[in-house]
């Protein structure tokens, strides 16, 4: 109890709560530009991050998760254009909610309000289960450790991507430049080419905005000039009850909220699934056991509410594989991953014996996010509707240029950083061009280190008598299986659709 | 690029990266180190193997694809390729220019072209953008978060 009260504390100190604050403000700006998302915000912001006290900084990079996470819905709302990829089902009902029912203002609110609700209830089920798994994980062994990363790559990358093949070349890939530099717990330097700037490894800034953030700025810029001219004007209704959300009718939704929060919370705290699927499937079971099925896509409110509050219910379930195994489930709780080993925080279930304080001090900064979400959004939601009228043409070059700033004010390898980051972004857009798996890969990179340090402490284990000693890991053993099992039924899925496809030439403009 | 065609080339690529590690990669440029118990090729040549299984699988599954007439797939046009080729041409031109060039210089003229890229230019939001924009990025890295820029 003293070392909650003591995490609590620390989390309520000046620097901190505008650390949040910022972050949330930065995380809904870059959330509601369409085009720029959640990851790609935090891969931005954490190279500003890294001089900052560890708790501040990882406070500011979870307000950027959060605030990014309901920025999307903002464009959703007015442009139907979605910043954030699970925002596509929140655009379903909003945009038709601002556009023919002329209240955007009362969709913006809602899908506020909802994402709000999802991101609390999530957070709530991440302090109430995440010490005690922890205390379960922190009794397994590396072979156990070992059958857990094996597994999650496996589920990451069929979930991930278009094809197994692609996710587990781009997880293998990230693996590999993961091991880029001196081995850990030795002086041996391997794949450095004689390049001193890389003898520490790839630096993760460097390599994550290369991969994430100017890939997708490239494009925007790339495709600029096939972009329609301006933004539709959205009129709005001058009636006052046009314009908020009442009470009663928030009250109405509880049920669909509490659904939402609970399916994007179990969807969460698996590794792969991510806040789109939570999204569509939260909207799926809403308008089948709706009363009005007839009102989904003409602006419901009640499909407005399932998609906010589960995609958001992701956010901090994302945490709970995080905390409790130290497997990100995403590309977002990966980015995590870098900051709390930038911070010297091994991420993981030990991370509840040696840094306590600050995780509890970091439960209590996303609680402080969500409360400034709600405040920020509701206070700030016209000025946060204006950035989507910024001009494209003004925003991504000053973007682009900010991630080679950020690149070279994060590393100690100076203009080399820059170099890589161009390199990585080349791969990067180029994997993107080709279904690979850009979410593989950077759990791949960050988990490298992990994936090499528990790997060999298996061989070391089992390297007299295999199959005599793996009996001794019987979860190691049920893991392997349970991979196994998991490949199977997807691959006989993916072959019987894939046969479909084949004769039924409708099914691909279908699909 | 049919789907068929791209599973060809990335498993080829896949391959040809997997033994590329195997037989050059891992004996040229992972060093020995004697007081660890396993080799430091061990994870490396487990990669390898990765990428060697991931890549023949990858080149079947594309050749029988391509027996079985599969769905085209999307892939570069040629305009895009081009933007692509000068958008990486750019960023190599900046940091080249960073390095013997100062901040100042260089980013104006980096926004400028970004923004040509984009599409065609209003002389005030390019004056505003390309000089406004890296100044408040030097101020607040410089001022602000007391960090050196290139």
């Amino acid at each position: 109890m003293e070392t909650i009260l003591a995490g609590v504390a620390s989390a309520l100190t000046f620097w901190t709560i505008l650390s949040v604050v910022a972050g949330v403000g930065l995380g809904i700006a870059i959330g509601a530009i369409p085009g720029l998302n959640a990851p790609m915000a935090i891969a931005i912001a954490v190279p500003l991050t890294m001089t900052m006290d560890p708790l501040a900084a990882l406070g500011m990079l979870v307000g950027v998760m959060k605030g990014g996470g309901f920025g999307g819905a903002i464009s959703a709302t007015l442009l139907n254009t979605p910043g954030e990829p699970s925002a596509v089902a929140t655009a379903l009902d909003a945009h038709p909610m601002a556009r023919e029912k002329k209240q955007p203002r009362k969709a913006m609110k809602l899908a506020l309000y909802s994402s709000v609700v999802g991101d609390t209830c999530s957070d709530l089920t991440l302090f109430l289960v995440a010490a005690p798994l922890a205390a379960i994980a922190i009794g397994m062994g590396r072979v156990e450790q070992t059958s857990i990363l094996l597994f999650s790559f496996t589920i990451i990358a069929l979930l991930s991507g278009r094809s197994l093949l692609r996710g587990l070349l781009a997880t293998l890939f990230g693996v590999l430049c993961a091991l880029v530099g001196t081995i850990s717990g030795g002086l041996a330097e391997r794949f450095t080419f004689d390049i001193v700037a890389i003898s520490d490894g790839l630096p993760l800034p460097a390599v994550a905005i290369g991969i994430l953030a100017v890939p997708e700025v490239m494009q925007q810029i790339i495709k600029g000039r096939s972009r329609p001219p301006d933004a539709p004007v959205i009129e709005e209704s001058d009636r006052s009850e046009d314009r908020r959300v009442s009470l009663s009718e928030f009250w109405l939704l509880r049920w669909v909220l509490a659904r939402g929060a609970a399916l994007g919370t179990f969807i969460g705290a698996m590794p792969g699934l991510g806040s789109s699927v939570a999204a569509f499937l939260s909207y799926g079971v809403t308008m089948r056991t709706s009363k009005t099925p007839e009102a989904f896509g003409k602006g419901s409110h009640e499909g407005i509410a399932a998609t906010e509050s589960a995609n958001s219910a992701v956010n901090g379930a994302n945490l709970i594989p995080l905390l409790t195994l130290g497997i990100p489930g995403n590309v977002t709780a990966a980015l995590l991953v870098g900051a709390f080993i930038i911070h010297g925080i091994d991420p993981g279930p030990r991370v509840f014996q040696y840094d306590a304080v600050l995780i509890y001090g970091l439960f209590t900064a996303m609680m402080l996010a969500n409360l400034s979400t709600f405040l920020l959004g509701s206070f700030g939601l016209q000025l946060f509707a204006k950035i989507i009228q910024v001009r494209g043409q003004i925003l991504y070059p000053t973007v682009l240029l900010l991630c080679v700033v950020g690149v070279f004010m994060s590393s100690s390898a100076g203009i080399a950083a820059i170099y890589i980051m161009i390199a990585f972004a080349a791969i990067g857009y180029l994997m993107r061009k080709f279904d690979y798996s850009v979410v593989c890969f950077i759990i791949g990179f960050v988990l490298g280190d992990a994936f090499e340090h528990n790997l060999r402490g298996t061989v070391t284990i089992l390297y007299r008598d295999p199959w005599g000693r793996a009996l001794e890991h019987p979860f190691a053993i049920f893991m392997v299986f349970a991979t196994a099992a998991f490949v199977a039924y997807i691959l006989i899925g993916q072959a019987r659709t894939g046969r479909k496809a084949l004769t039924d030439p409708d099914l691909e403009s279908k699909s | 690029m049919s789907e068929a065609n791209q599973q060809i080339i990335g498993g080829a690529l896949a391959l040809a990266m997997g033994l590329a590690l195997w037989f050059w990669l891992i004996p040229t440029w992972v060093e020995p180190d004697p007081d660890l118990r396993l080799p430091v090729s061990l994870v490396p040549q487990v990669i390898a193997i990765g990428f060697g299984l991931c890549g023949v699988t990858a080149l079947a599954n594309g050749v029988l694809a391509q027996q079985a007439k599969g769905p085209a797939a999307d892939g570069f046009e040629p305009a895009e390729f081009r933007g692509f080729v000068a958008m990486i041409a750019m960023l190599l031109a900046a940091t080249v220019g960073f390095q013997f060039l100062h901040f100042l210089v260089v980013a104006p003229v980096f926004v400028a072209a970004s923004m040509w890229m984009y599409g065609p230019l209003k002389p005030i939001s390019l004056g505003l953008t390309s000089v406004m924009g890296p100044l408040v990025i030097w101020f607040l890295g410089t001022d602000v978060l007391g960090r050196v820029l290139p």
